[in-house]
This record gives C-alpha cells, sequence and structure tokens, in this order.
C-alpha cells in the first residue's frame, strides 16, 4: 500500500516533467524563435538551437534534460546567463519561510478555531468562520493582498511597508517586518478553508453514533472532543491541510509579485514575461515536486492516523 | 421463558410522568405525554414502528435528548434522580454506571480509531476504576461473561476486526461493566444474523438476572420481544398504547393498533402456500450446476435448483451466503458462473445484453432497498410505464393507462402517478418497484429480500400483495430471504443455503418442522424461538 | 389489504409534488444573503455589458495628469499613463468575463466527457488514469497555466485554453465519481432488466442524475475561472491590456497616491465573485434543505 503510494508519487513526478517538457521544447512551432523575437537572425537561431540541444531527437531531448534535472542541474537562465540553480537557490529560502511561517500559524489556529466551532453549531465562532469562507475563499490572493495594503500600509493604517523590497546584500531575516503583510495574507486567504474544513471534520465525528455512545458511558466532554472525535477528524484534517500547503504554493506567485517580495514566485514571473525556458522549467519542477511530495507526506500521515487503513496497509 | 410472574415486581425503578417531547425548530410533538413506570429487575420491551418515539423514550432515561428536540414538559425519575434537572456531573456519574446503554449498531458506536480494550478501560476508570491492574482484570472477566476471548490480543483489537455480533457483545460487556441497576438497549439485534441476534439475546437475560438489573429493550420485532421479555409497552406515535405482560400479549392488549401488529407477524402455524399441482409440471425456472464468481472468489458451488411453472420457492441463508447472488445470475445482472439458468423451459445466455428483449421481459427482479431502484428523478407512474412500453411494445398512452390499473392493482391512488420516489413511503416505493416488475408482464419474478427494509406491519402488507399477484398471474416465483418463518408463509419449498451450496431443500413445511441439515436446525430453532404459534 | 393508513399519510405529499419544482427557487428568493449575492452579480453584469457604451472617456485617451485624484473630469480619478479609470473600469470588464464564461464552459464540459468516458472504462484502467489526471490537481493550476503562456504568449485564444484547462482534471475526478456512484444503483439494473439500450441508459438514468452534480462543479469552477483569470491578468499576461487585474497591476505603485485606480477594479473583481458565492451557497442550502424534508 505505502509502496503503491510512493509509485504513483514517482509517476505523478513522471507526469509533471513529461508535461514540463512537452510545454516548452516538443510542441510544433519553433521555441527558439518565439525566445528570441522576431528580429533575431537565422545564424542566431541556429547557434541557441544548438546551445539547447533543438537538433537532437524528441526523446534524446527529454532523457537529457530528465538527466540534468536529476543532477541538479536546471541548465543556464537566457537572460543573464547565470546557472539557474544559483539564480533559483538565493530565492528559494525566501519562499521556502514564507510557507513555511503562514503554515506554522496557520494550522494551530485553523485546529483551535475549527473545533470550536463545531462544539457550539450555530455559535459565534461558527457564523464567523462560515462567513469569512464565503466572502475570502471566493477573491484571488492578490485581491486579498492590495486590501490589506489599503487597509494597514497606505490607507487607514500606515503600520507596515507596504512593499518588501530587501536592501541589496542583506537577508531576509535582518527585516522580518517585511515578511508580516504577505503572510498575513495567505493566512487571511487560506485560514477560512482549513478551518472550516476542520470544522466540518470535527462537526461530523461529534454527531455520529459513538460520541453519543461514549457520552452515554460518562466519558467527560473534552475527553469526548480530545481523545474521541479529534482522533478520527485528524485524517481528513491533515489532507486538507497537505492541500492547503500546495495551494500556497501556488498562491505565493501572486503574492510574491503584489509586495515585490523577493521569492521564486516573483522570479517565475519575470522568466515567463521574459521567455526564459530553463528558469521557467527549473521553477516550476521544484514547485511541483515539493506539492508531491507534501501530498505524499500528507496521504502517509494520514494511513498512520487511521488504524482501519493502516491496518489494511499491512 | 420467564414471565412476570417468575419475578416478583419490586418498587418502581423508573417512573416517568407526562414526558412530553417536541422538536426545538418546529414544535412538532415526539411523544405526546408518556407516564409508565418500570419495576426493578424486568425486561421490558418498548414495541413500535419507525418514528413511534420509542428510541427517544429509551433514551430519555438516560437523561438524554436527541439534538434537535427538547422536553417540553414532564419528569424521569432513575433510582430516585430527577434525570431532567441533574446536574452534569453526577449525570456523567450515572451514565456508564447505575444507567447504562447499548447502541443500535456497534459497527457505528465503536469508535473507530479506539482498541476496544482501551475503550472499555476508559469506561471503568471514568467511573472511579483508577487502578490499571484492576481494570484489566475486569476487563478480562467482562469479556469471560460475554463470550469473547478474554485474552489481551482481543482487547487490542479495533472494532473493525470484529464480527457483527462480537461487537455487539463488546457493547454488552460494557453496558454491564459497573453494576447497571438499568441498562437501556436501543434496537440492540438490528442488523444481526436470526442465530446471533438469538445469542445476544439470551446473553442479555442471563446477565440482567445475574446483576438484578432492569432492561429497557427498544425494538420493533414484537415478535423476538415476546420471547424474552417480562413486559410489553406498545407505542404508537409518541403514546403507550399497551403495557402488558408479555407472556399474556395476545390476551391483554387492548388497543386495535397492537392487534394488528400482532396481526403482522408471519404465523408458523399458518396453512402452507399453494403447492404447484402435478398437472403442471413445466419448468419455470432451472440453475444446473451453477457456481458464481467475483473474480477469483467462487461464491457458489454447483447449486442445483428448480422452479416449476406458478411455484414460488424460497432460498434461505443468511447474509454472505450468496443467495443474492444466485438471484442476480437469474435475472442476468451477475455473468460471472459456471452452470445454465433456463427460464420458462429455455436456457438463457448468462449476461443481460445477449438476451433478446423477450428473455429479458421474462424474468422481472424486485430489489431489496425501492429507495435505490427507483430513479429519484422520475415520476413513479412514468417508471412503471416506461417499462411497459419497453418490454410489451405500447404506446405512450396505453402505457399510462396500464401504469394507472397496476399502481392500483398494488394499493396506491391515481395521483400518486406523478410523484418522485422520495414522496412516498418506503411501503409505497416498495409497491411501484412491485408495479414497475408487473409491467413487464414476467413469467418469472425475483424477489430479493424485499420486505427487508420494511416495517412490520408494511412487511406483512407486501408479502399479502405477493401472494394474491403469484395467484392472479401464475407467477413463477423465487423469494430470497433470511427468515425460514416468512419463507414458510410464502413458499411451499424451501432452499437453504450455506457458504454457496445447498444444505437441504424441501416442502416448507417439512424443512421447517423436521430439518435434517445441522445448520437447518439452528435456522429453525432461531425461527421457533422467536416466533408465536408454535 | 390494509393500505388505507399507509396512503392516508401519503396524501400529503401528493398534493405537495406539483410545487416542487418552484420550492427550490421559492427558497433561494426567501434567503437574503441569495438575494443580495444575486443583486451583486446582475450589478456587475449589467457594468460589463453596458459599460462601454456608457464612458464618457476613450478608455486609451490621457484626461489629466498621472494619479490625479478624483475630480469633475474623472469620476475615479486617473490611472498611471493619466488615463480615466471609471471609463478604463466600465470597458475592462467584458473581456474578462466573456473569457471566464467561455473557458468554464469549456472545461468542465471536456472534464465531464473525460469523467463519463473513463467511468466506463475498467477498474483498474480507470484508476490509473485517474492517478495521472490527480497530478493536475496536485500541483498548483497556476504553474501549469504559466509554463502554457510561456510557450504560446498571452493571447485570447491561449488565456481561455488555460483557464479552461485548470478545471479538466477537477471536473474529471467529480464526474466519474458521481457516474459510478449512479451506474451502482439498482435503478439501472432494473432499466437493464426492461431491456433498455445502453444509450437510452446513459440519457434517461445517468445523464438527469449526474446532472445536479454536474451544475454544482459548474457553479465552483466558474469561480475559480475567475480568480485565475484575473490572477495570470494581474501577473502582466492578459489579451486586450485593459482587463481588470492588469488594472490593478499597473496602478499598484500609485496605491498610496491615488487608490481608486487599483480599489475600483479590485472591489469589482471582489463583489462579482462574493456575489456568485454568495447565491451558490443559497442554491445548495436550498436544495439541501429540500432534500432533507
Amino acid at each position: 500500500m505505502i509502496v503503491r503510494r510512493l509509485l504513483a508519487a514517482v509517476l505523478m513526478l513522471f507526469v509533471v516533467s513529461l508535461v514540463v517538457f512537452v510545454l516548452t521544447q516538443a510542441l510544433p512551432g519553433d521555441v527558439v524563435r518565439q525566445m528570441l523575437g522576431q528580429s533575431a537572425t537565422a545564424d542566431q537561431v541556429a547557434r541557441l538551437r544548438a546551445e539547447l540541444g533543438l537538433d537532437q531527437p524528441l526523446i534524446a531531448q527529454y532523457l537529457s534534460w530528465a538527466g540534468d534535472l536529476l543532477h541538479g542541474d536546471l541548465g543556464v537562465s537566457l537572460t543573464s546567463g547565470e546557472q539557474v540553480s544559483t539564480m533559483i537557490g538565493s530565492r528559494l529560502g525566501a519562499t521556502a519561510s514564507l510557507v513555511v511561517v503562514t503554515f506554522a500559524l496557520m494550522v494551530p489556529c485553523a485546529f483551535v478555531l475549527g473545533i470550536a466551532a463545531a462544539r457550539r453549531p450555530g455559535g459565534v465562532i461558527d457564523h464567523v468562520v462560515s462567513g469569512a469562507v464565503t466572502v475570502i475563499l471566493s477573491l484571488p490572493e492578490f485581491v486579498v493582498g492590495i486590501l490589506l495594503i489599503v487597509l494597514l500600509a497606505t490607507g487607514a493604517f500606515r503600520i507596515l511597508p507596504p512593499t518588501s523590497v530587501i536592501p541589496a546584500g542583506q537577508s531576509l531575516w535582518q527585516h522580518p517586518q517585511l515578511l508580516i503583510l504577505p503572510v498575513l495574507t495567505l493566512v487571511v486567504t487560506a485560514l477560512p478553508y482549513l478551518t472550516e474544513s476542520v470544522k466540518s471534520a470535527m462537526r461530523d465525528e461529534l454527531g455520529s453514533e459513538y460520541i453519543r455512545w461514549a457520552r452515554l458511558s460518562g466519558i467527560r466532554e473534552s475527553r469526548l472532543v480530545i481523545r474521541h472525535a479529534l482522533r478520527n477528524a485528524l485524517a481528513p484534517s491533515l489532507q486538507v491541510s497537505a492541500m492547503t500547503l500546495t495551494y500556497l504554493l501556488g498562491g505565493t506567485v501572486a503574492i510574491e509579485v503584489v509586495f515585490n517580495y523577493p521569492g521564486i514566485g516573483s522570479a517565475l514571473v519575470s522568466a515567463v514575461t521574459d521567455r526564459d525556458v530553463p528558469v521557467v522549467q527549473g521553477i516550476v519542477m521544484i514547485v511541483a515536486a515539493a506539492s508531491l511530495v507534501v501530498y505524499v507526506v500528507a496521504d502517509l500521515l494520514a494511513l498512520i492516523v487511521t488504524p482501519r487503513a493502516r491496518r489494511r496497509a499491512q | 421463558m420467564s414471565s412476570a410472574a417468575d419475578i416478583a415486581p419490586g418498587p418502581a425503578l423508573v417512573t416517568i410522568d407526562g414526558l412530553r417531547v417536541v422538536v426545538s425548530a418546529t414544535g412538532e410533538t415526539i411523544l405526546p405525554s408518556v407516564s409508565c413506570a418500570i419495576p426493578a429487575g424486568q425486561i421490558v420491551g418498548l414495541a413500535g414502528e419507525t418514528g413511534s418515539g420509542k428510541s427517544t423514550l429509551g433514551l430519555s432515561l438516560l437523561g438524554f435528548t436527541p439534538p434537535g428536540l427538547r422536553v417540553a414538559d414532564g419528569s424521569i425519575e432513575v433510582l430516585g434522580h430527577p434525570m431532567l434537572t441533574l446536574p452534569a456531573a453526577q449525570l456523567r456519574e450515572l451514565r456508564g454506571g447505575a444507567v447504562s446503554y447499548v447502541p443500535q449498531d456497534p459497527a457505528a458506536a465503536l469508535n473507530p480509531a479506539l482498541r476496544v480494550g482501551d475503550f472499555m478501560a476508559e469506561v471503568l476508570a471514568a467511573h472511579g476504576v483508577s487502578d490499571r491492574e484492576v481494570r484489566q482484570e475486569r476487563i478480562a472477566e467482562l469479556f469471560a461473561a460475554v463470550g469473547l476471548p478474554d485474552t489481551a490480543g482481543f482487547a487490542r483489537r479495533y472494532p473493525h476486526e470484529l464480527s457483527g455480533g462480537q461487537q455487539q457483545r463488546v457493547a454488552i460487556a460494557i453496558a454491564f461493566a459497573l453494576e447497571p441497576r438499568l441498562v437501556v438497549m436501543d434496537e440492540p439485534t438490528t442488523g444481526l444474523d436470526v442465530s446471533t441476534t438469538l445469542a445476544v439475546v439470551d446473553l442479555v437475560r442471563r446477565l440482567s438476572h445475574d446483576a438484578g438489573a432492569s432492561v429497557v429493550f427498544v425494538s420493533h420485532d414484537l415478535r423476538l420481544l415476546m420471547t424474552f421479555a417480562d413486559r410489553i409497552l406498545v407505542l404508537l406515535q409518541g403514546e403507550v398504547v399497551d403495557d402488558v405482560a408479555a407472556g399474556r400479549f395476545a390476551d391483554e392488549i387492548t388497543h386495535p393498533y397492537s392487534r394488528r401488529l400482532l396481526a403482522s407477524l408471519p404465523r408458523t402455524d399458518r396453512r402452507s402456500p399453494r403447492v404447484a399441482g402435478p398437472e403442471r409440471p413445466a419448468i419455470g425456472l432451472e440453475l444446473a450446476a451453477v457456481s458464481a464468481r467475483y473474480g477469483s472468489t467462487v461464491v457458489t458451488h454447483d447449486v442445483n435448483l428448480r422452479v416449476a411453472v406458478g411455484e414460488c420457492v424460497a432460498l434461505v441463508g443468511e447474509s454472505g451466503s450468496g443467495k443474492t447472488t444466485l438471484a442476480r445470475c437469474v435475472a442476468g445482472f451477475h455473468d460471472d458462473y459456471d452452470g445454465d439458468v433456463a427460464l420458462m423451459d429455455k436456457a438463457v445466455p448468462r449476461s443481460l445484453t445477449r438476451r433478446s428483449a423477450a428473455e429479458r421481459a421474462t424474468v422481472q427482479y424486485v430489489f431489496q432497498n425501492p429507495d435505490a431502484s427507483l430513479n429519484p428523478r422520475r415520476g413513479v407512474g412514468e417508471s412503471v410505464a416506461l417499462a411497459a412500453r419497453q418490454t410489451r411494445g405500447l404506446s405512450r398512452r396505453e402505457s399510462r393507462a396500464e401504469a394507472l390499473r397496476l399502481l392500483e392493482r398494488v394499493g396506491l391512488r391515481r395521483d400518486h402517478l406523478g410523484a418522485l420516489p422520495h414522496e412516498l413511503s418506503g411501503g409505497q416505493r416498495q409497491r411501484i418497484a412491485l408495479a414497475r416488475a408487473l409491467a413487464a408482464d414476467p413469467d418469472v419474478l425475483v424477489c430479493d429480500e424485499v420486505t427487508s427494509s420494511l416495517d412490520v406491519s408494511v412487511q406483512a402488507e407486501i408479502v399479502r400483495l405477493l401472494q394474491e399477484l403469484q395467484w392472479e398471474r401464475g407467477l413463477t416465483m423465487l423469494f430470497i430471504t433470511h427468515d425460514l418463518a416468512l419463507a414458510q408463509v410464502i413458499a411451499a419449498r424451501t432452499v437453504v443455503l450455506l457458504h454457496g451450496e445447498v444444505v437441504e431443500q424441501g416442502d416448507s413445511r417439512t424443512v421447517l418442522h423436521d430439518p435434517q441439515h445441522d445448520y437447518t436446525r439452528t435456522l429453525v430453532e432461531a425461527a421457533r424461538a422467536t416466533h408465536v404459534g408454535e | 389489504m390494509n393500505t388505507a393508513e399507509e396512503i392516508d399519510v401519503a396524501a400529503g405529499t401528493t398534493a405537495r409534488h406539483d410545487s416542487r419544482r418552484t420550492s427550490v427557487l421559492r427558497r433561494v428568493a426567501r434567503d437574503p444573503r441569495t438575494l443580495i449575492g444575486a443583486l451583486a452579480v446582475i450589478l456587475i453584469l449589467v457594468v460589463v455589458i453596458i459599460g462601454p457604451h456608457l464612458a464618457p472617456h476613450d478608455p486609451g485617451d490621457f484626461v489629466g495628469a498621472p494619479f490625479a485624484a478624483a475630480g469633475h473630469d474623472a469620476l475615479l480619478g486617473t490611472d498611471i499613463l493619466g488615463r480615466d479609470v471609471w471609463s478604463r473600469l466600465l470597458a475592462g470588464g467584458l473581456t474578462f468575463v466573456v473569457q471566464g464564461v467561455v473557458a468554464t464552459v469549456a472545461g468542465v464540459g471536456l472534464g465531464a466527457v473525460l469523467g463519463a468516458v473513463i467511468s466506463l472504462l475498467s477498474r483498474r484502467t480507470g484508476e490509473f488514469l485517474l492517478s495521472i489526471n490527480d497530478t493536475f490537481i496536485v500541483i498548483p493550476q497556476i504553474l501549469v497555466s504559466l509554463l502554457i503562456i510561456t510557450r504560446f504568449g498571452a493571447n485570447p485564444w491561449v488565456l481561455v485554453s488555460v483557464v479552461a484547462f485548470s478545471h479538466i482534471a477537477h471536473t474529471t475526478r467529480v464526474v466519474r465519481a458521481a457516474t459510478l456512484r449512479v451506474v451502482s444503483q439498482d435503478y439501472v439494473r432494473a432499466a437493464e432488466g426492461i431491456g433498455m439500450s445502453r444509450a437510452q441508459i446513459v440519457a434517461k438514468e445517468l445523464f438527469p442524475n449526474v446532472l445536479p452534480v454536474l451544475l454544482v462543479e459548474l457553479g465552483i469552477r466558474m469561480a475559480a475561472s475567475f480568480v485565475l483569470l484575473a490572477s495570470l491578468n494581474f501577473l502582466g499576461f492578459g489579451s486586450s491590456g485593459m482587463e481588470w487585474g492588469r488594472m490593478i497591476e499597473e496602478n499598484k505603485g500609485g496605491i498610496a497616491v491615488q487608490p481608486w485606480a487599483v480599489m475600483a477594479p479590485v472591489l469589482a473583481i471582489a463583489i462579482l465573485l462574493i456575489g456568485m458565492n454568495l447565491v451558490r451557497d443559497g442554491i445548495s442550502r436550498a436544495v439541501s434543505a429540500r432534500s432533507a424534508r
């Protein structure tokens, strides 16, 4: 069972690499001409083609590209001539900090609020959570980001910097206040959904027959919630948490652009604008692989906390 | 059988006075005004059909009102405690201790993430058994008392690793763990096989006797209550209409509803249904050496079965015996089998898709659950009319007239024609399903547990309707059931299936009165013990 | 036979079933939240459709200094190049809404067909294809979109295809699950039993019972379309150069001086999406209230 899931993940990673490759290199039409623009000379085109290995057969191209990828060689940026891995490497940390800090803040909040809302259906917390889901879940991250800038940086309150530009030669951690708005934006966009998921998982469990019976057997309410209900709500909640994490990975792209945040998301957008194919390939592969890892880990965690599934897996 | 006379009724353990329960949102009444008393040391059956409020009444004895409901008036006193006004801490102490509960469906009521032993230990700990060793000992003792293995390995199992009967025994062990004075059991045998039900009931009787506890046994199964309860309370729309000694139930009941319930029970002393006469030897349905498979799992082994034209044969077995698979082979829904199926003396292809239109119309199938067998988005009249059009090539107008005729024949009215399935009751839906089967004008009718999802009184009506229709139309019928008594009522012959093999077959009366196979004997004992009129 | 009682019980329900088709609508109309949502969506649609004819200026004209405050000549002030924000707001919604709707219908349609086809294949094959399909659910949609845009540029067809593509995986999964659930129901067996053909069963038994699921999916995906499309526009990938998302991106730098250049399109997008969400929630509440009866 576990082996099967890992195999499925490897298959998915293969599919991603195939999709990335096919979409950027293998389709009819001349990528190079697209990259260089219409004014390029035939000579320039031929040179770049050879440089990129585009004169080789497709399968050979894919194998050499995927082989390099496995060695951590992501190629050379077309615009800056820098190694893609060093270029991404310096920004990866910034994006990872953003996502990890957000996630670490959000998950405990979601569980506390979700459980509180589930314990009092129709109560204040319940209504606030459902309302937040209706309003915020429908908005793109960048809209939330702009609204927060207007609220906290340029408009009503001017307490936070509206952009997260880091002075040259300094690290993000020397300016932790620059993280506040991007993190807040991501938390505001993703928290309602995660909380709602925890809430509904908990409500299903709290309304179940086994909780009623445990209650009628004289077990304390606090134990009913933590030891009995949460144990069963954990598996679905973990899976949604993982989904939220992959959602954050996608959401950072727009957020980084909103705040001029120096992560791989904003790098990806400039690379797409400049048609810098190796950089786009590299970033997409890294983020996709990270998403797959998160997905598999969540799956395995869910397996571990569900005795029934665990037994079946053995 | 113990009767009220055997045990001197003690002082009242429970007194309910003018209990009124309503739906909080709408004010709709669930229990109008119930007053009754339960003496100590008795087994009291609470009988009633779906919606009679019997579970609500049962739960109220634990001071529990289901979410969405509200106690509007009245009082409940258990062991001198006012259950409706008791402080939470005291209520918690009583629950699971002096007043305990056995849930309806242990598969749903046992926490899937907790080992059964851990849950038992937790209940013991919640009631002051703080020493770990003592708890372990007590758990082993309890498991032994309910006939479960008292090993540590068993206590470490998760609920899904137990059978349905074992799960229910665990539930009963927990209910009797702390010397209860009152045990409320909410339909504890629903979903269990007949033989398991009997064993569970036996256990309850023994434990309650040993512990001197009163048991309130909520059940829709009147005949089961009559075999082992001391008193029976009959509930109709939230009102106790009869409160009589179980042993004299038939004589003491006064309310017409109770009489009707009693009359609905299949009686094992009834005259047998029509036997196919020698003048009609033609074969309506024949299975020859049918071995059905699901992938590599073989579920039936060389089953041979013949049903004469116009005859009804019952196929009896417990869940997992392969009886439904056989029925699906006949209907062509299951085509993975060796052997042959013949209908009206003609061999038919295995798969439905290979059968001709006439062959398809020859056999019709009535499903166990009418909720799933009718298209939820089609008017029920149209469902019947469609079947008539498809199988008999009737015009739209003719088929509509035919649908109306059939609807009326199965006991529905003209204005039900346009209703959607969810707007009808379960019994009405099963009537529609029957009408749809008849619309094809079949020679052979396969009925798969058609009454098992219905209330008792509705069950009896459907069985009566089936008997009439079979007689009117000379239908060849294969009646699948887990209930030997029901088989005897409707079928001339009974075939008993165990693990996919026919272990006994013959005249229904003979099978019931003189069973040959050990397995049939246990089934018969179960049926005898739980049936009236022997 | 003793059916009189049972029929009496049902007498009330038969009188009701004539009105069943209107009951959901009526419940929706009585719910204030749903009404507010519907009004919001209608308001935006009106702006989008007749807006281009009402614009006081040509959206490309320079009417004043860059980031000028609201005045009599420019209702919401001017943008980074000195163009009228109000005129650009009125003109910029049509492409956005049309592209979103077309992409949703195309994506959900394709996904529905794929889901239905996969559900008819053998279990093994179906599950294999589904795990490939799931890849596109797991990795963030915006990555695939940006990948395609890198290759083909941001013309209208590419944008619509990219957004349509983002729905396929999800819809495929949902429709396959719904179809399998319906196929396993006994009423489909009953339909086979009376000799209905494959095509008839698909049209008369499967389709009507999968349709509600598909409509719910359409609602969810419609909102997702606008979110993705607005994000892409905001990142600088638009086809007309004056979508709302693009306006936000262009004028973001002047947010402290001339917030309306950014807030106007932000609010337009927010009102549309929140309105859609309110309507969808209202409908699902009404439907579940009916089935709970």
